[in-house]
């Protein structure tokens, strides 16, 4: 397994493995013979030959990689739950740079959006050379690989843009042709206010109210962690990241707590999006969710893309916590029905008890 | 690992273990490179003492044949609902034939894992590919059975390692 020459299996050919939606294992091996085996909420491909893992604990795993770099991953797809084995070989730790950037900003939104801030911090990313990738079984099939071109609709989404007159326009325009190009038919566009220490929405598309207003403290939460940071988060499956930090909860009996807001001073927009993991996943009701790194002077754009299965769930889009009398969510169990109701809330041009506004998460 | 005598197993980690839990199974060869297969079907011996789970032969060839020569095994559970994971160790596992409890006992873990999952969101016929991906070219398995010799609770988190 020490070859160098490239995988049975091209890691570009499972890409969905690689999107957090199911958990993956890792085994490694002390200096005495001592296999250790546990849980990865995701692994991230780096490159054709490398993968790599968030580094937040010093753990078993880690103990033993430092003494012996061989370990072993499986990973599974959301497609057709094929189960791959890829052996790796630990390189190197990277505690910056674009990578290090992606990984903990993903893990920041995710843990100030789940309450997990005080918990969960990036110490740096993993890098394994990928000796071998093959499947569980010898005799599946690797996922055919395929290329998504979008080239036509970005042209005829420029050709719209050209022809509009003003921002009402290019709003409508914008939020229409992600839902008729694009495929996202949940959207919404949100702007900053005046001191840039929140967002507020603009306009939206596919849900029953529209929520212009309604806002998001910029550095809490998803979006205001992608909009202070001007970096995009994907979010494949909310579901699993919100039991994974109760798990964690669980164990160190942690308060509910909130973030501090950021202040915002750097943000001028940020826009975000979400869409099914894959329209063929087995996994009903499973989006994904983008927002895409701010630029100066512009505006916040949140979209989600209806999934093609019947059994989709409605996902869950807004937040929580009016100011003034902000509310504290105590337990995770709290958090679940807060979103709902604060999502309902939003989109009916409803306040949540004790303030107006609202966060998104 | 640390020498030490099979521990007990009580009645709530019993019940956790013969659950809905997803079961994986991590060896190495004499080179120190670890394998991961999954099992199905865990059971706890009256004894509180033995564990056994069957493994496809065709994904854990390489599992058993490491198994055949050190005998050394780790072997995780982990509850889909809520990631509470135990991870347990032993020095001595081996490999035999799976009788017809055995077998059974490996249906009706398939069909607890299945119904957790659909509470999750998956559709049972796509939980199925779990197993019948392992099973495409062979429906052979393996039982294997140890006797545990430490505990950790595995769940996700700062603790994670936390030996029992």
């Amino acid at each position: 397994m020490t070859t160098a020459s490239p995988p049975a299996v091209a890691l570009e050919s499972i890409a969905s493995c690689f999107e957090g939606i199911i958990p993956a294992s890792i085994c490694t091996c002390s200096p005495d013979g001592t296999p250790n085996l546990t849980y990865l909420s995701i692994v991230h491909q780096v490159d054709s030959l490398h993968v790599g893992l968030s580094y937040q604990f010093f753990n078993k795993t880690r103990e033993n990689l430092l003494q012996n770099p061989f370990a072993q991953v499986v990973v599974v797809s959301p497609t057709n739950l094929h189960q791959y084995r890829l052996d790796l070989r630990y390189e190197r730790t990277e505690t910056a740079g674009a990578l290090f950037d992606r990984v903990r900003t993903r893990l920041d939104a995710v843990a100030s959006q789940t309450g997990m801030s005080h918990i969960f911090r990036l110490r740096g990313v993993d890098i394994f050379q990928v000796l071998d990738c093959r499947p569980m079984n010898a005799q599946s099939s690797a996922e055919g690989f395929s290329r998504v071109d979008y080239l036509s609709q970005i042209e005829e989404f420029a050709a719209r843009l050209a022809a509009c007159n003003g921002l009402e326009s290019i709003i409508d325009v914008t939020l229409d042709a992600l839902s008729e190009l694009f495929g996202y038919d949940y959207s919404f566009l949100m702007a900053p206010d005046e001191e840039g220490k929140r967002l507020f929405t603009l306009g939206s598309r596919g849900f029953g109210e529209s929520g212009i207003g309604s806002e998001v403290w910029i550095g809490e939460g998803i979006l205001g962690v992608a909009a202070e940071r001007r970096q995009v988060v994907r979010t494949t499956n909310f579901s699993r990241d919100v039991l994974y930090s109760n798990a964690v909860r669980s164990r160190r009996g942690a308060p509910w707590r909130r973030q501090p807001a950021g202040t915002g001073d750097r943000l001028a927009w940020a826009a975000a999006f979400r869409k099914p993991a894959r329209s063929t996943s087995g996994i009903s009701g499973q989006t994904s969710r983008h927002t895409l790194p701010p630029e100066r002077d512009s505006r916040a754009v949140s979209f989600r893309r209806r999934a093609g299965s019947p059994n989709r769930r409605t996902p869950v889009s807004c937040l929580y916590g009016p100011t003034g009398a902000r509310r504290e969510y105590q337990t995770a169990s709290d958090l679940a029905p807060a979103t709902d109701a604060a999502t309902d809330a939003h989109f009916n041009g409803q306040a949540l008890p004790g303030g107006r506004q609202h966060l998104y998460r | 690992m640390e020498s030490g005598d099979p521990v007990s197993i009580g009645d709530e980690l019993k019940t956790f273990l013969e659950g809905p839990v997803s079961v994986l199974v991590g060896t190495r060869d004499s080179r120190l490179i670890p394998e991961i297969t999954r099992a199905w079907g865990p059971r706890v011996f009256e004894d509180r003492r033995r564990i056994s789970l069957c493994v496809p032969i065709a994904t854990s060839r390489k599992t058993l044949d490491n198994l055949e020569a050190n005998g050394e095994i780790a072997v995780t559970f982990s509850l889909p609902t809520n990631y509470h994971t135990f991870q347990l160790k032993g020095r001595h596992a081996t490999a035999a034939e799976p009788d017809s409890t055995d077998l059974q006992a490996v249906e009706r873990h398939r069909d607890a894992f299945a119904m957790v999952n659909e509470r999750l969101g998956q559709h049972r016929r796509q939980v199925e590919a779990f197993w019948r991906g392992e099973i495409e070219s062979s429906p052979a398995l393996v039982k294997i059975f140890f006797a545990p010799e430490q505990v950790f609770d595995q769940t996700p988190g700062p603790g994670a390692g936390r030996k029992l």
